[in-house]
């Protein structure tokens, strides 16, 4: 009896213990649980002070683009309050140029089809102004009830790119200002050069008229002054011929061009003009890369020149979207043919004969010089630059630069 | 007028001397011309009436800096400016400074024989005004130290013994020295001397010259 009673005690307290045990082993989970659930609240709570203190705009979207969640700072960015964010779709509120890309994107992204991006655009606000932003976008993964969503980061550069485009505008019209200047230098230095002989000739006939209306005629006189109108008439010749050398002059250097990126770093010169414009551009270059020769300088300006006035004509027109396309191909007498086409209202029939003139211009504070120095650049690479009338609706302007 | 009356032109460009030269010469004129305002200064200047077609814009010394120098200098050379460049402010500066005209090349003949015309005119009044004065100055410098004195009292308006008095002497002198003051000018009344002085003084002291 008094055994068993030792057992069942012994027992008892081996029960005891492990209970003993066992709580400590509950109370030492469940501090570990509150370790771990405070250190997920602490964690918690940092990101979302993040999210809501960041200065960049952080946003969750859906397949559509749609905002699931944005944080204030997106929400100040876009002019939008907490509550109508919600459902504001990251693709219709981008510029209708970009729209697009925006799509093709965001659908490339979420179907795991493209990498996350980075893109440089504009976001149309609530209140109809735009915001210029950086975009960053990322995929996350889908988890528990959870499909894929995706994570776009929005950094606010509107100052940045309006003190760009300012900085650029000021130094488009230095450049024009210091272009007209030069121009109108040379323009004045033209217009003495050959008024001097010429007002020499009007005098000179006025005299041998005089000469010859006195009573006695002089001959003389008259046929010395005949001579000089003569001289100075040849005089004032010379002086047109040697300004269409000008234009014509101009050693070229020749060297292989590198097609594609020349281009490239046209457009880009030019991003800010075509953005400003709303110009959406297509370049299409034939594969593989053919060779080229030419004076890459030159060359550039020649489709600087094409591209500013298909711009410029496109500047006014509404209603249909304004689109450059610039288009190599090879030319069936050899070397390559470009051609430089623009949605814009075309050339009037009756501009088109002095098109090429020095001087002569359809814009309102036009030089009219890019023309007719572009197609002396083109000829002197042996080539041709032409109004291509079938291509319309549009002016399409394309040129030839022959091989060697 | 005896004596020829010249038109001075000066012009950097040889075509347009050369066809101003004979339009001048075909109306009866007498032409002088030079490349640069600085050959026109050197060159001696012929005696008489003259004036001057004048290029604004020449290398070196320009047509408004010459004009400049030939007002300083006290010489009455009417000028036709002529330029190539139709410059108004130019223009108007030019003929604030007293030019004749000014005229864009290329110009009408008329329109530049008429301004010359013109010109000459100007230089024959101014020619014979200058003659007078020289004239007067002429007779002023036959006058003695005392007469000087009394013809300062009679211009003034002052009585013969005002003029005694002051100058300590008789009013019979004062009479005498007016005599030959009167006779010495050449004049006979007292306004017409009058007039003298002023032109005299208006004139100023600058000694007679040109030529």
């Amino acid at each position: 009896m008094r055994r068993s009673v030792d057992i069942l005690q012994r027992e008892l307290n081996s029960q005891a213990s492990d209970i003993l045990e066992l709580t400590a082993g509950l109370v030492e989970s469940r501090k570990s649980l509150q370790r771990s659930f405070t250190a997920l609240q602490v964690s918690d709570r940092r990101w979302l002070g993040l999210y809501d203190n960041t200065a960049v705009g952080i946003a969750l979207a859906d397949r559509d683009g749609r905002i699931l969640s944005a944080n204030p700072a997106l929400q100040r960015m876009l002019g939008y309050d907490r509550a109508d964010i919600v459902g504001v779709s990251l693709i219709e509120i981008t510029e209708l140029s970009e729209r697009a890309a925006a799509e093709r994107n965001v659908h490339g992204l979420f179907d795991g089809e493209l990498p996350g991006y980075k893109v440089h655009k504009r976001y149309e606000k609530k209140d109809g102004g735009y915001l210029w932003a950086n975009v960053c976008a990322s995929r996350i993964p889908a988890m528990a009830q959870d499909g894929p969503m995706l994570a776009v980061i929005v950094e606010d550069i509107t100052l940045r790119m309006e003190a760009e485009r300012s900085l650029a505008a000021t130094r488009a019209e230095l450049t024009r200002v210091a272009r007209f200047t030069a121009m109108g230098e040379l323009v004045a230095s033209i217009a003495h050069e050959i008024n001097q002989p010429l007002s020499a000739v009007i005098t000179n006939s006025q005299a041998a008229l005089r000469w010859l209306s006195h009573d006695e005629p002089n001959l003389v006189e008259v046929a010395a002054a005949l001579q000089r109108v003569n001289r100075d008439a040849n005089l004032a010749g010379a002086v047109i011929s040697r300004i269409r050398g000008f234009l014509r002059a101009g050693a070229i250097r020749r060297e292989p061009v590198d097609l594609a990126r020349m281009l490239s770093e046209l457009l880009q010169m030019l991003q800010v003009v075509l953005t400003e414009a709303g110009v959406q551009v297509g370049v299409d270059l034939p594969t593989p890369q053919p060779d080229l020769i030419a004076d890459p300088v030159q060359l550039q300006q020649v489709i600087l020149n094409l591209v500013i006035n298909a711009v410029d004509a496109m500047r006014e027109q509404s209603g249909r979207a304004r689109r450059l396309d610039i288009a190599v191909t090879p030319d069936p007498a050899g070397g390559l043919c470009f051609a430089v086409r623009d949605s814009g209202p075309g050339i009037a029939e009756d501009s088109e004969a002095r098109l090429f003139e020095a001087f002569f211009s359809t814009k309102p504070d036009g030089l009219g010089m890019g023309l007719a120095i572009s197609r002396s650049i083109v000829e002197n690479h042996g080539g041709r630059l032409w109004l291509d009338r079938s291509a319309g609706p549009g002016a399409c302007f394309k040129f030839t630069i022959p091989d060697n | 007028m005896d004596s020829p009356e010249w038109v001075y032109v000066v012009d950097d460009d040889l075509s347009v001397r050369e066809a101003l030269s004979s339009l001048i010469r075909s109306v009866g004129l007498r032409v002088d011309t030079h490349p640069s305002a600085a050959a026109f200064l050197e060159a001696p200047r012929h005696p008489g009436v003259a004036c001057l077609v004048l290029d604004v814009r020449m290398p070196g010394l320009s047509g408004l800096e010459l004009q400049s120098q030939l007002t300083r200098s006290g010489a009455s050379l009417p000028i036709i400016f002529i330029t190539g460049h139709g410059d108004i402010p130019m223009a108007v500066r030019a003929m604030k400074k007293g030019a004749v005209e000014f005229l864009s090349k290329p110009f009408r003949d008329d329109d530049l024989l008429a301004a010359i015309r013109g010109a000459l005119d100007r230089a024959r009044c101014a020619y014979r005004e200058e003659s007078e004065i020289d004239e007067i100055r002429r007779h002023h410098a036959l006058l003695t130290g005392r007469e000087k004195e009394v013809i300062a009292f009679m211009v003034k308006g002052a009585l013969n013994k005002q003029a005694a008095a002051e100058l300590g002497v008789s009013e019979m002198t004062v009479k005498v020295h007016r005599h030959n003051i009167m006779r010495k000018m050449g004049v006979a009344t007292l306004p017409d001397l009058v007039r003298m002085v002023e032109r005299l003084n208006a004139a100023g002291s600058s000694e007679p010259g040109r030529g």
